[in-house]
Parts: structure tokens; C-alpha cells; sequence
């Protein structure tokens, strides 16, 4: 594959795939800063794994998976250290869209980010609306734990999601 | 709240994106970040290589005397740098897989990790070794015990140095375990 078939390819991705990458983003990181470097994170793998991409699979359970395990490796590593020290350096990548901030969905971040790194990455799948084989393939369990992992999620969000309806969200 | 319902709060989001992506600066940063963390983890290998290496060979070189512990001191060091390339060669063979899964990526993060903690046991070691040679080989050339006894202390306090490094080392090792036993559980 020749750079610029890579680089054709890597834009294409990125402009379909960019919503995902924000949510994944928001899913791992908290701050401005901490954002920026998760998705220039999550984008630089992405582009270094189009040569790889052999069809196999959907190019939305490859990017998909190379985006968690690259939020995986970025909390694991010293990536928030590193977002820390470039407070103020240069612009950031990230700015603000045109989506106006929704309680709940500010609720669902919330909820998220109280699960740990493993399920964090399920409930973000789960919600994308991944198949149980989809998800299997991406975390590389068998079908039947990824079911049981999820059902601990269900039950949890809509056992907050209760309580956040006796507030009025 | 039914799950189907949290599922339309979350999807929701793909109609306004909260975010919009400056593109000529994330071209910048990322061109960026991929050279900067190449050229870290290039220099910092070529850097122990090489200083093993020339170290090895210095020590092997002004050793006229034939001192015992000055060759064998010689011979570990350029065993080290061996080592090293080894190391590096491994490095590069991994860096080119992708198609892993989350749990095969954790497994080749905790094998690394793994991998780390043996090495700096091995570096600890080293220290010990490098400094056990290096004493015996000033007292087979005849120099005062007073040097001796310095440079030995300063390897104990090198080696007691290198255990905060290592104890990071572990300490990374058994939080993948933990995150690896989560995705088992």
C-alpha cells in the first residue's frame, strides 16, 4: 500500500468514524487537554493500522477496536501525565461543536466513567449497538461472558437512570 | 428508565457532535507525535547499546594488566549491549501486529510488562555483579581498600536507587494483571 492509498483511506475513516472517536474520548478522558491527547492518540493508531486492514472484518469493528484498545493503553500509560504537562502549549485539536450539552447525556458520561476501564469499554459497545459476536470479536471473550458482563451493565444504568428519574432527568 | 431509552440518549449524540476537529492542527501534532515517539524510544535503546558497548570495550581495551575481574566485568557489559539489540529487534517485530483484541492487546501489554520486571531484576543484579567485579579488580591491581570500599558503597546505593524503578516496574505489572482478571471475571 503505497502512503498516499494510506492516507486516502485514513481520511475517509476519520471523517465517518469521527463521532465514535469523540464518544470514546469522552468516555476515557475528562479535561480539555486530557481530550486533545486521547484523540490525536486514538488517531494516530487508527492510521497506522490501514496497512493492516485486511477486510475481514467490518471497518467498523476494526476501527472500533483499535480506538479501545488504544483509550485502553492511553489510561494504562502515561498519556494523562503527558496531557497535564502540555496544558497551554499550543491549540487544541478539539473544539467545540455545534451540539448543545445535554443533562443527560452528561449523566450517561457520568455513569460511564464510575465503571472501570474493562466494562467502560462494553458499555460503549452496548450502546453503539454491537452484536454479542461483534463485541466477542472485538475483546477476544467468548459470546457468553461478554452476556453476562453486559446484563451487570444493563442493570446498573437502568438502575441509576431510576434514580436520576426521581430528580427529574 | 428502560435501557432502550438510555440507548436514544446516547444516540442522540450523532445528530450534533459536541466536537469539531481542526484539521491542519491535528495534521501538525500528529506528524509530530509520531516522529517524537519514535525518536524517544530510538535514542534511549541506542543510548544503552552503545554506552554497554563502548563501555565494555573501554574497560576490555586499557585492561594492559590482564586483571581477571576487568575481562570479566568487560564481557558482561558487551553482553549487555547484546542484549539490547535483542531487545530492540524484539520490539520492532511486535510494533508491526494489529490486529489484536482487547484481550490480546492486554496480554502482549502484560507479557511487556512482565518482560520489564524480569529485566530491571536482571539490571538490579547487574548492579551488583558490575560492582562485585569492579572491587575485586581494583583489589587485584593493587589500589587502596579506602577505594574499594567507596566504590562499593556507591554501587549499594545504586542498587538501592534502582528499586524505586523497579517497584514501578511491578507496580504496572499487577494493575494489568487486575485489569486482565476484570475482563476474564
Amino acid at each position: 500500500m503505497t502512503a498516499a492509498e494510506q492516507q486516502h483511506i485514513f481520511e475517509s475513516w476519520l471523517s465517518q468514524y469521527k463521532g465514535l472517536f469523540f464518544k470514546i474520548v469522552r468516555a476515557y478522558a475528562v479535561s480539555g487537554p486530557e481530550l486533545d491527547d486521547l484523540f490525536q492518540e486514538i488517531v494516530i493508531q487508527v492510521w497506522k493500522s490501514v496497512p493492516a486492514f485486511r477486510g475481514e472484518s467490518a471497518v467498523s469493528t476494526w476501527v472500533y477496536r483499535i480506538a479501545i484498545n488504544a483509550a485502553l493503553s492511553w489510561v494504562r500509560k502515561e498519556g494523562r501525565h503527558r496531557a497535564m504537562e502540555d496544558i497551554g502549549k499550543a491549540a487544541f485539536v478539539l473544539q467545540e461543536g455545534i451540539g448543545q450539552a445535554d443533562e443527560r447525556v452528561a449523566w450517561l458520561y457520568a455513569e460511564i466513567h464510575r465503571m472501570d476501564e474493562i466494562d467502560r469499554s462494553i458499555a460503549l459497545l452496548l450502546l453503539e449497538g454491537f452484536s454479542y459476536k461483534e463485541m466477542a470479536a472485538i475483546l477476544g471473550i467468548t459470546e457468553s461472558n461478554v452476556g453476562v458482563k453486559i446484563n451487570r451493565i444493563k442493570k446498573r444504568l437502568i438502575a441509576t437512570s431510576k434514580k436520576q428519574d426521581c430528580y427529574g432527568i | 428508565m428502560e435501557f432502550e431509552e438510555v440507548q436514544s440518549i446516547w444516540g442522540a449524540q450523532d445528530a450534533q457532535p459536541i466536537f469539531r476537529v481542526d484539521e491542519k492542527e491535528l495534521h501538525e501534532k500528529v506528524l509530530g507525535r509520531k516522529k517524537k515517539a519514535l525518536r524517544i524510544t530510538n535514542i534511549s535503546e541506542l543510548i544503552l547499546i552503545f554506552t554497554y558497548l563502548g563501555a565494555g570495550s573501554y574497560v576490555w581495551y586499557l585492561n594492559v594488566r590482564g586483571v581477571f575481574f576487568m575481562y570479566l566485568m568487560a564481557g558482561w557489559m558487551i553482553a549487555m549491549a547484546l542484549l539490547g539489540i535483542f531487545r530492540r529487534v524484539r520490539r520492532i517485530v511486535a510494533g508491526r501486529r494489529f490486529d489484536r483484541t482487547v484481550r490480546g492487546e492486554l496480554e502482549h501489554a502484560l507479557a511487556v510488562a512482565r518482560y520489564q520486571v524480569k529485566l530491571s531484576r536482571m539490571g538490579r543484579w547487574n548492579i551488583i555483579l558490575i560492582g562485585v567485579f569492579c572491587v575485586f579488580g581494583m583489589w587485584e591491581s593493587g589500589k587502596s581498600p579506602w577505594v574499594g570500599v567507596w566504590v562499593g558503597l556507591f554501587f549499594v546505593f545504586t542498587y538501592y536507587l534502582s528499586g524505586f524503578e523497579h517497584g514501578c516496574y511491578k507496580r504496572q505489572r499487577e494493575r494489568l494483571e487486575e485489569l486482565y482478571d476484570k475482563l476474564g471475571d
